[in-house]
């Protein structure tokens, strides 16, 4: 990222500089740094009650039901490291919090899975499980929506989740196909 | 979809209610949390939302849109979503940043704003995942895994392109 910001923080001011529009081009720069303030005063009221939401529904312990119903899936992908009830608990509790959209709650669960594997395959599989990410509710592009006003924030979200379905199906099936069977 | 997140709203409480949740206080502890973390993305979205209002007034973001839209209208990507595309797997923030740009420039229902919306929620900040959890795993082959998950990234742009249209 420190890369990337730089070339291309550079790049632009350079072209700017060159082309002759410096006057657009700095007053943009400021009107965007003052918009990413109000952008995220207005968004801390919407993150803050969705994930308010949120907590209730990892209090309401959702997140061990949603567990528990993963298991044959789990035992299906992961044949080799579902043997260990550890490791299966890391796995199953990681994925339920993200399809809950429980972030913090996914990502040390996730860690502590990955330091459990035996396996690599396996761990590279679940690796493509997490940069696939599925969420059944996507609080914070919800949030973003009604921020910016749209009619139906929530429309997108059945087309999301086809989209999201589709994705790690593709991304477990190329994962699975070159994984190979050695352990 | 009318009354969807009321619906899910309700049946959070009602859960949570069977269930003896405090549902109160669960909730104040929960958006303590949302609150924090909506501050903590400030200094990445000045950041960015900078570098995006400098991209696009210098004349650069028209240029890389220009050299790569060949390649992405080969496979059905708009090539408005060609900076959404790049940066999604680098930054969480810039990403966001760039939804509410493209929110602002076409629109939060116009197809390029629920296209890219529904890319953002599909996809994940795959650079930073990858490396977390291998470095947490002590994984040193992860080369395959990585051009999986890129390669998963664009195919999740191409059906969202698709699905949108």
């Amino acid at each position: 990222m420190n890369i990337f910001w730089f070339f291309l923080m550079t790049l632009s001011s350079l072209f700017a500089l060159i082309s002759g529009t410096t006057e657009q081009t700095e007053a943009a720069l400021f009107a965007a740094v003052d918009d990413a303030v109000s952008l995220s005063v207005r968004l801390l009221g919407l993150m803050a009650f969705w994930s308010g939401m949120m907590h209730i529904l990892k209090e309401s312990g959702a997140m061990e039901k949603v567990s528990a119903l993963l298991s044959p899936l789990l035992k299906l992908l992961f044949p080799d490291s579902y043997r260990s009830t550890e490791t299966r608990n890391a796995m199953a509790s990681n994925i339920a919090a993200n399809l809950l959209g429980l972030g913090n709650a996914a990502t040390p669960l996730g860690l502590r899975a990955m330091r459990l594997f035996k396996n690599n395959s396996e761990a590279g599989l679940f690796v493509l499980l997490n940069t696939t990410g599925f969420c059944l509710l996507p609080t914070t592009i919800l949030s973003l929506r009604t921020q910016a006003g749209a009619a139906h924030p929530s429309s997108v979200i059945p087309l999301i989740w086809l989209t999201s379905l589709l994705s790690v199906l593709f991304a477990v099936t190329l994962g699975k196909i070159t994984g190979g069977r050695k352990k | 979809m009318n009354g969807f997140i009321l619906i899910v709203i309700l049946l959070i409480l009602l859960y949570g209610y069977i269930q003896k949740v405090p549902l109160f206080d669960a909730f104040l502890t929960g958006a303590k949390d949302g609150m924090m973390a909506a501050v903590q993305i400030l200094p990445s979205l000045i950041a960015l939302l900078g570098m995006t209002a400098l991209l696009r007034t210098s004349g650069v973001l028209s240029l890389f849109v220009r050299l790569l839209s060949p390649l992405f209208s080969f496979v059905g990507i708009m090539p408005e979503l060609i900076p959404t595309v790049i940066l999604r797997p680098l930054s969480g923030s810039g990403s966001i940043a760039l939804l509410t740009d493209i929110f602002k420039t076409y629109g939060a229902d116009s197809v390029i704003g629920k296209t890219a919306s529904v890319l953002m929620a599909s996809t994940e900040t795959t650079f930073y995942v990858t490396s977390l959890y291998f470095s947490a795993g002590g994984i040193k082959k992860t080369g395959r895994i990585i051009a999986i998950a890129l390669l998963a990234d664009v195919f999740t742009a191409v059906v969202a392109s698709f699905l949108c249209k």
